[in-house]
């Protein structure tokens, strides 16, 4: 079963709803109606671009082309997990630094579940590999703004701490783990809360768009769990990584907290 | 015998400093860069100059390991566990360093934020005093204490002295310096002078 055809007047009738609000916050002079017929027309523009985008890599059926078009996606991600930081690292390591982990690890993690869970011909088809780098690069991408915010504040609001525990003679992971920890845990946060509220209070995207285009509910949910699988994976390694090298660059090799490779930013920039 | 040479940390510019043993009280008024001046001997803090405990380089060995030798504390420990004990080895050696602190075995497992400031203090100096480091740079160690207790404090001092161990501290206390200093050095114009004992 293929899913129902939707032309473009049906996307009118389905705008209504936004139309509603948009103009009930002109009457009660709510002062969001600029807002979000912005972030409406920038869904659609942003969406269409993504259609000829789409419609092209999946016609070259070239894996250079879809890797490029990956390295695209985690470059914009990379940038947004900077902008998400209220302290950001000074250089290139405020791109670098959460980035290439995420990249990287995202792109092996893909490369696995394409040859050894799926299995499509050819094993980079477009069709599967872009939405699922999507999902794994957003969810690191959250888990990895998180726990990268949460580690340069810890390091400066409980410096003296970190002081102690290195004056003690401990070696800047040691004095760093409680940091580590808490930060760890913020960025694992919302994966864990997906997976425990999975069908109960949530029926997850993929699953949702699965279902309505008309695939076996069974086979949707198989899908689902894989995908949540390789999510968990890549934010879990990601985020050993990214909060490891975070570690590695917020101290030397004197064992010595450097505060001073931090700059405040604005946030959220 | 600790050696400091060439050692810069702004505002102070120490040429050179030797310490073979005793007591040695830095003082100068608040500001002068007294404990950032500490932290740099500890290796804490990026600094330019050349420490050596005992003819040994600090650049020689292991950053962890110097600050097992040369230790700093800080005027306001901080704390990661929830309570003193937490942050303590359960032994004899703890045990009887604590009583002569006049810290109870009680207060070990309360708290820590309901523990007052100036047990908070006594704690802090235990920690850093029970695996006998070499050195010992002590952040003005008894201003959040009564005079009974700096008492206890400047006899443990004193008594880890006498067993040669290297104590330099920052107080603002004249009569505290008169009890226990064995030697005085000013910071003058962001310079090291002797002072008068």
């Amino acid at each position: 079963m293929a899913s129902i055809y939707i032309d473009n007047w049906h996307i009118v009738l389905a705008a209504l709803a936004i139309f509603i609000t948009g103009a009930l916050s002109l009457l009660m002079q709510l002062g969001l109606a600029k807002s979000i017929f912005i972030a409406a027309t920038r869904m659609i523009v942003q969406l269409a671009l993504v259609t000829l985008v789409l419609a092209w890599v999946f016609e070259q059926d070239s894996v250079w082309v879809v890797l490029m078009l990956l390295l695209l996606m985690g470059g914009f991600a990379t940038y947004e997990i900077r902008a998400r930081q209220k302290l950001a690292f000074t250089g290139l390591w405020s791109l670098g630094l959460g980035g290439i982990p995420m990249v990287g690890v995202g792109i092996m993690v893909l490369t696995f579940t394409l040859t050894t869970v799926i299995g499509p011909e050819p094993w980079y088809a477009p069709r599967y590999a872009i939405p699922l780098f999507g999902m794994l690069l957003g969810n690191s991408l959250t888990a990895v703004a998180l726990a990268l915010d949460q580690i340069t504040r810890g390091a400066k609001q409980r410096q003296g701490e970190v002081n102690d525990r290195l004056a003690l003679g401990m070696s800047r992971t040691e004095a760093m783990l409680p940091i580590v920890r808490d930060a760890m845990a913020t960025g694992l946060l919302p994966i864990i809360n997906s997976m425990a509220a999975a069908g109960v209070v949530s029926i997850p995207g993929m699953m949702t768009g699965q279902i309505l285009a008309g695939a076996d509910p069974a086979n949707a949910v198989r899908y689902q769990i894989m995908i949540t699988f390789a999510i968990a994976g890549t934010t879990g390694i990601t985020l050993l990584l990214a909060t490891w090298l975070a570690v590695m660059r917020l101290t030397d090799n004197r064992h010595r907290l450097r505060l001073d490779r931090l700059r405040s930013q604005k946030y959220p920039a | 015998m600790l050696i400091i040479k060439n050692l810069t940390i702004l505002p102070i510019n120490v040429e050179r400093l030797e310490l073979k043993g005793g007591v040695t009280a830095l003082a100068a008024p608040s500001g002068a860069g007294k404990s950032r001046l500490f932290a740099a001997i500890a290796d804490l803090v990026v600094n330019e100059g050349e420490v050596s405990l005992d003819d040994v380089n600090r650049n020689d060995i292991a950053a962890t390991e110097w600050r097992k030798r040369v230790r700093y504390v800080s005027a306001e420990p901080s704390w990661w566990g929830n309570t003193a004990q937490d942050h303590l080895s359960d032994d004899e050696k703890t045990r009887q360093m604590a009583v002569r602190f006049g810290l109870t075995t009680e207060l070990f497992e309360r708290p820590i934020e309901q523990l007052s400031t100036g047990e908070r203090q006594r704690f802090g100096l235990l920690r850093a005093l029970v695996d006998e480091p070499r050195v010992l740079l002590l952040d003005e160690p008894t201003a959040a204490l009564d005079q009974d207790t700096s008492l206890k404090i400047e006899a443990e001092l004193v008594r880890l002295a006498g067993e040669g161990r290297i104590i330099f501290i920052i107080s603002h206390s004249e009569a505290q310096i008169e009890r226990i200093a064995t030697r005085v050095v000013n910071i003058i114009g962001g310079k090291l002078r002797e002072g008068k004992k």
